[in-house]
C-alpha cells in the first residue's frame, strides 16, 4: 500500500509542475497590469515581481521556489499577503464541495438501490426520467430560478438571496449562527449537488441491476437469506466499486461548479476570489487560486485513487493498470 | 445483458427506444431551426412586392433598398408581403407592429410569443439565432476534442510504455486544470473578438473523457487477431492504427463525444453566465442568460431568465438523450 501511494504521489509530480508552468505563462502572457487600473499598486508591484530583465524561465523558478513554501506574495490589489487571502476563501469553497459530495453521495446510493430494487414501480421510473433531466439542467439557471422564486423576488422569501451568513449573524449565539450558517448553504448545496446526484445515481442503478442478476445473489436468494439483506450486504458491497470511482469525477467538477454557485449566490470562496482577481489584473492572487486550485484537485483525485485501492485490494497488488 | 438481467428489466429497451427517437427528432429540429433561423424569424420578410419591385428572400439576401424598412414598416408600404414566422430580427430594438411606445422590456403576449428584453428585441427571435452559436460551438468544440483526444488516446493504447506515461500525464494535466480559470484569464489575455477562441479553447481542454477511452479501446484491441493479421500482411504501423483501430476504436468515443456536445453547450452557456462569451450583439444562450442576471434584483421581466435556460436544458436533454441511445444500441450489439 505504501508504495502504491508513493507512486501515485510521484506520478502527480509532472501533473503539478505542468498546471504551474501553464499557470504562470498564462499570467505573463497576459497584457495589462494592475498599474494601468491603480497607480497606487506601483509600489508593491516593484516588490513583488522580479525585474523585467530577468529571463521568463529565471522568474518561473523563483515563483516556483516561494510557492513550495506557500509563498505566494501580497495582492497588487490591497496589498494585503495572498495566502491570508486563500485562507480566507478556500474554507468557504472547500465547505460547499464537501457539503455538495456528502449531499449526492448520501441521497444517490439509497435512490440508486431503489431503483434497482423495484424497477418496475412507479416511483422509480419517474425517478430515472426525473434524475435523466435534472442532469441536463444548467446549474446557473437553477441557480438563478431558485434566486428568482424563492429567496423574494417574485414568490415567497423562504431563503437568503446570498452570502453565507446574515449581517446580524453574530449576536445569535453559537446555536443560532450554525443555523443561520445551515439556511443559506441550502440553496447553494442544493444547486452545486444534484448534477452529481443525478450521475451517481445512475451509475448505482446500472450496477447494482448488474449485480442483482449475478448468481450468488440467486444462490443467497435461494439459501433463503431475507430481502434486505441481500440488497445491502451482498449486492451493493459489490457494486460500490464503480461508484467509488467516479468520485475522482465529481471532485473536479464539484470545484469548477462552485465558482459559478458562488457567483451567482455571493459566496466569497476560490471561484468569487478569482473573479474578482482576474478583473483588477491581481496576478499574484490569480496564479496562487489556479495553483492552489489544480493541487486540491489532485489531491481529492488522488484521496478517490486510495480510496479505490482500500475498496479493491487488487489495485493495491498490481497498480491500476490493464 | 445476461438472460438474468433481461427477465429483472423487461420495460427498458422498450422505453429507451422511445426515448431515442425524442432525441433524434429534437436534435433534427433543433439543426433546422438554427439552419433556418434567418427564415424563421428575420426583420425582413419571406417575399415582398413595394414601389413596383417584388423581392423573394430579402431576409436571406438583404436588398439594399430594404435597408431601412422592417415588417412593420412594410406592412404600411408594400404591395403584399409575405412575412416570416416570428416577424423581428434577432437584433431589431423596439420591434414592433402595433406602435407600442411602453417602456421595454415587454412582457410575452401575442405579438411577443416570449417577451422582449429592454431593448425591445424580441426574445424568441434572440433564441432562434442564439441556437446557432449555441449549437456551433457544441459541435465545434466537440470536433476538436474529438481529434485530439482520439489521436493521444490511440497512440497511449498502441505505443504504450514511455509515450502512455508521458501523455497519460497530459490527461491528469487537462483534467484537473481549473477549466474555468483557463477561460477566465483567456478572455483577459485575448478579448475574444468572435466565438472562435472559445471553441478551440473548449476542444483543447474537453479531450481527456476522449482519450481515456479511446486509449482503452485501443489497449483492447491491439491484441486481437486482426490486427496480427494485418501486421503478418506487412502493414504499417500508421496503416493498422488508421484503417483498422480508429475505425473499431471509434463507436465508444462517439457515445462520449454526444455527450460532450451537451456538455460543451452547458459550458458555453456557465461560462457566459460567467460575462466570458461571444461578443455582442451576437445572440447565444448563454449571453441572454447572461443578460437575465440584471433582471433578478428587480423581477420583472422573469421571462428573461426562464426561456434561455429551458431552450439550454431541452438541448442537453436532447443530445444526452440521443447519447444513451447510442450507448444502448452498442451494448446490444
Amino acid at each position: 500500500m505504501r508504495r502504491y501511494v508513493f507512486k501515485r504521489l510521484l506520478q502527480m509530480l509532472p501533473t503539478f509542475l505542468g498546471i504551474t508552468v501553464i499557470t504562470f505563462a498564462i499570467a505573463h502572457l497576459a497584457p495589462g497590469d494592475p498599474l494601468q487600473l491603480d497607480p497606487e499598486s506601483s509600489r508593491a508591484l516593484s516588490v513583488q515581481v522580479a525585474p523585467p530583465a530577468e529571463p521568463l524561465p529565471t522568474q518561473y523558478l523563483r515563483w516556483l521556489e516561494r510557492v513550495l513554501t506557500f509563498d505566494f506574495g501580497r495582492s497588487l490589489a490591497d496589498q494585503r499577503p495572498v495566502t491570508q487571502k486563500l485562507t480566507e476563501a478556500l474554507p468557504k469553497t472547500l465547505l460547499l464541495a464537501l457539503l455538495a459530495l456528502v449531499v449526492a453521495y448520501g441521497l444517490a446510493i439509497p435512490l440508486g438501490v431503489y431503483q434497482a430494487a423495484r424497477p418496475r414501480s412507479l416511483v422509480s421510473r419517474a425517478l430515472s426520467t426525473l434524475l435523466f433531466v435534472a442532469y441536463s439542467v444548467p446549474v446557473f439557471w437553477v441557480a438563478v430560478m431558485v434566486l428568482l422564486f424563492l429567496t423574494g423576488g417574485r414568490g415567497p422569501a423562504l431563503f437568503p438571496f446570498e452570502g453565507l451568513h446574515s449581517p446580524q449573524s453574530a449576536s445569535y449565539g453559537p446555536l443560532g449562527y450554525l443555523a443561520d450558517t445551515a439556511w443559506h448553504l441550502v440553496l447553494p448545496v442544493a444547486c452545486l449537488s444534484y448534477a452529481t446526484l443525478a450521475v451517481v445515481s445512475r451509475q448505482v442503478r446500472a450496477s447494482m441491476t448488474h449485480a442483482l442478476a449475478q448468481d450468488y445473489v440467486q444462490a443467497a436468494r435461494a439459501r433463503g437469506i431475507g430481502r434486505r439483506s441481500i440488497l445491502f450486504r451482498h449486492a451493493l458491497r459489490n457494486s460500490l466499486l464503480p461508484v467509488v470511482t467516479m468520485l475522482s469525477f465529481s471532485l473536479p467538477s464539484l470545484i469548477g461548479g462552485s465558482i459559478v454557485v458562488e457567483r451567482a449566490f455571493g459566496i466569497p470562496g476560490m471561484g468569487s476570489l478569482a473573479f474578482e482577481a482576474i478583473g483588477q489584473r491581481d496576478y499574484p492572487v490569480v496564479m496562487a487560486v489556479s495553483t492552489l486550485t489544480a493541487v486540491v484537485t489532485l489531491l481529492a483525485v488522488l484521496g478517490a485513487d486510495l480510496l479505490y485501492a482500500v475498496v479493491d485490494p487488487r489495485i493495491r497488488v498490481e497498480g491500476p493498470s490493464r | 445483458m445476461t438472460p438474468a438481467e433481461e427477465l429483472v428489466l423487461p420495460w427498458r429497451p422498450a422505453a429507451k427506444k422511445g426515448r431515442g427517437r425524442l432525441g433524434l427528432a429534437c436534435l433534427g429540429g433543433l439543426v433546422v431551426t438554427a439552419l433556418g433561423a434567418d427564415l424563421l424569424a428575420s426583420d425582413l420578410p419571406l417575399a415582398v412586392r413595394v414601389d413596383a419591385h417584388t423581392y423573394l428572400l430579402p431576409a436571406l439576401t438583404r436588398p439594399p433598398q430594404l435597408r431601412l424598412s422592417n415588417q412593420g414598416t412594410l406592412a404600411q408600404t408594400a404591395e403584399w408581403q409575405l412575412g416570416t414566422p416570428i416577424p423581428f430580427g434577432p437584433n431589431q430594438t423596439f420591434a414592433t407592429a402595433t406602435g407600442r411606445t411602453d417602456a421595454a422590456p415587454w412582457a410575452p403576449d401575442r405579438e411577443h410569443l416570449l417577451g422582449t428584453d429592454e431593448l425591445g428585441r424580441d426574445v424568441l427571435a434572440r433564441l432562434i439565432h442564439g441556437s446557432r452559436a449555441s449549437l456551433s460551438i457544441g459541435f465545434g468544440a466537440v470536433l476538436i476534442s474529438l481529434l485530439v483526444g482520439l489521436l493521444l488516446g490511440v497512440l497511449a493504447g498502441w505505443y504504450r510504455g514511455l509515450v502512455d506515461a508521458c501523455l497519460s500525464r497530459l490527461t491528469e494535466m487537462a483534467f484537473t486544470f481549473p477549466t474555468f480559470f483557463f477561460f477566465i484569464a483567456l478572455a483577459g489575455v485575448l478579448r475574444f473578438t468572435s466565438a472562435l477562441p472559445l471553441v478551440i479553447g473548449m476542444g483543447l481542454l474537453r479531450w481527456p473523457d476522449i482519450a481515456r477511452l479511446a486509449r482503452a479501446e485501443t489497449l483492447k484491441l491491439r491484441e486481437l487477431d486482426f490486427v496480427l493479421a494485418a501486421r503478418v500482411l506487412g502493414a504499417s504501423d500508421a496503416r493498422i492504427l488508421w484503417r483498422h483501430v480508429v475505425p473499431n476504436a471509434l463507436p465508444p468515443v462517439l457515445v462520449a463525444a454526444t455527450f460532450g456536445v451537451a456538455g460543451a453547450i452547458l459550458m458555453e452557456c456557465a461560462l457566459a453566465f460567467l460575462g466570458i462569451g461571444v461578443p455582442a450583439p451576437t445572440a447565444s444562450w448563454g449571453e441572454l442568460l447572461f443578460q437575465a442576471q440584471r433582471y433578478l434584483v428587480h423581477p420583472g421581466a422573469w421571462w428573461l431568465a426562464v426561456f434561455p435556460g429551458l431552450a439550454v436544458a431541452g438541448t442537453v436533454l436532447t443530445m444526452n438523450l440521443v447519447g444513451e441511445a447510442l450507448q444502448d444500441l452498442q451494448s446490444r450489439s
